[in-house]
């Protein structure tokens, strides 16, 4: 019982990693379509990165997944200031204000804390990365 | 002719809101009567006999007022037209009204609206990053020249406004200047080149609108003479009646300037792309912005329709019209600005 919930518990958060990459495909798909490569570019290299990691060593996968989860943080930290900027000083533009909504805030913070959870869970993901099972996260010594 | 008269007599049925639609040669006028009457549409029957007797009927050669102020009234809020609710004109929810506002009233001008939907990237690629993409409606409607095979004339102005303002001024006056336009040239016999009256999304947001519609113009190969953008058309701070015609390189200088001698007007030449003008001058069209002034109710809640100028609007619109009725279609196939 408690090996499958180590199992559950493995997969989802294996899952997770991968998961936060979703919204940044599908932004990049929308924008390939408009001829704008920025996206496609950030989020092939963070794919790759990873991708890397998890096949070099448990070490690299952890280093890939610290560089992912600080771009996360990054990324979630810049919407939020933006929201800020927007809402509490006079900086007015129609386009950035109609976008700013309970699901922008929803989606930053996800970002957000999941940039700070995946640091602060780099080792043992980087393990889980890199062999696929989360009792190869155990320290060995 | 008949075709026109049947389609006068349809608009009178319709209830067409403008009476200068129905500003033809007098033969017309009689002879969409008989039909009118043959049809047992009385009351339209009646109004064209009253039109080619010449009562209260005032030919197309100034631009109505009061046509401008119910447009403008409308689409700042100042005046509400039924169940539809304007004002700002900013949210994708305003501009969505709004566009329904601009096609419903090219409907009443006996045109065909067309929806040029887009998207467009950020002007930032890391903006990309951050944030979706523009989406906005341009609405536009051809009046067909009576040439076959002629280039075509853009008319334009924007209809979206700053956030939580009126903009009455901005760019209220710049629909009104082009529909009481569009109602002038569709009564001109002839017509030497088709006319495109564009009314742009997303000016306020660097352009958007425009600039996707100069790049659908440039994907379709249209054959362009030249673009003409109205802004600010009713604003004259100084009071010296000066128009401003930005960038218009040298055969629209010559026709603005021809034009305005005639008129008696006073033109002031600038440089630059400060409206939509900027998007069709990127994209290499022979452009020109006709604009007023800027005043200090410029984006903000004070630009509301008790700040219009109806009489410097009015010779705004007719200086665009004496330059648009007289496009020579064969003047600018060199390509030249």
């Amino acid at each position: 019982m408690a090996a499958d919930k180590t199992l559950g518990l493995t997969v989802w958060r294996k899952h997770l990693v991968a998961a936060s990459l979703i919204p940044f495909a599908l932004k990049s798909a929308d924008y390939l379509l408009l001829r704008s490569f920025v996206p496609i570019i950030l989020c092939l290299t963070a794919a790759l990165l990873l991708l890397r990691g998890a096949r070099k060593s448990p070490k690299a996968a952890t280093r890939a997944i610290k560089v992912w989860a600080s771009a996360l943080i990054v990324w979630g930290a810049a919407r939020l200031i933006v929201m800020a900027m927007f809402l509490f000083t006079s900086v007015s533009e129609a386009h950035v204000e109609s976008q700013l909504t309970l699901f922008f805030l929803l989606l930053s913070l996800i970002h957000l804390g999941l940039g700070i959870y995946f640091i602060a869970q780099a080792k043992p993901l980087g393990a889980l990365l890199h062999t696929g099972s989360w009792k190869a996260s155990a320290p060995t010594t | 002719m008949t075709q026109r008269c049947v389609k006068l007599a349809l608009a009178m049925k319709k209830g067409a809101t403008h009476w200068r639609a129905f500003g033809l040669h007098w033969q017309v006028r009689a002879l969409g009567a008989v039909r009118a009457l043959w049809a047992g549409k009385l009351s339209a029957a009646a109004f064209l006999l009253l039109a080619v007797a010449g009562v209260s009927f005032t030919p197309t050669v100034a631009a109505d007022s009061e046509f401008q102020r119910k447009i403008i009234a409308e689409l700042s809020g100042h005046m509400s037209d039924g169940d539809r609710a304007l004002g700002p004109r900013s949210t994708p929810t305003e501009r969505a009204a709004a566009a329904n506002y601009v096609a419903a009233m090219l409907t009443d001008l006996q045109l065909a609206p067309q929806r040029h939907t887009y998207r467009m990237r950020n002007s930032n690629p890391l903006i990309d990053l951050l944030l979706a993409p523009y989406v906005g409606t341009n609405i536009y409607a051809v009046l067909p020249s009576t040439s076959p095979g002629a280039p075509y004339v853009i008319v334009g102005a924007h209809y979206d406004s700053d956030p939580g303002v009126p903009g009455a001024g901005d760019n209220a006056a710049g629909v009104a200047v082009l529909a009481d336009l569009a109602v002038r040239l569709s009564a001109l016999s002839e017509r030497p080149v088709n006319y495109v009256f564009a009314f742009f999304d997303q000016e306020e947001d660097n352009e958007v609108g425009s600039r996707a519609f100069a790049a659908y113009l440039k994907r379709n190969d249209y054959d362009i003479h030249s673009v003409h953008i109205s802004d600010l058309p009713a604003w004259d701070r100084d009071g010296k009646g000066e128009i401003e015609i930005q960038s218009p390189g040298p055969l629209l200088e010559r026709l603005y300037r021809s034009a305005a001698e005639k008129l008696g007007y006073e033109l002031q030449l600038t440089q630059g792309g400060s409206s939509d003008n900027h998007s069709f001058l990127e994209a290499g069209y022979r452009t020109v912005g006709v604009f007023g002034d800027v005043t200090k109710h410029l984006h903000k809640k004070s630009d509301t329709l008790e700040t219009i100028d109806f009489a410097f609007m009015a010779s705004v619109t007719d200086l665009m019209f004496a330059v648009l009725s007289n496009i020579d279609a064969e003047e600018a196939t060199d390509g030249s600005r």
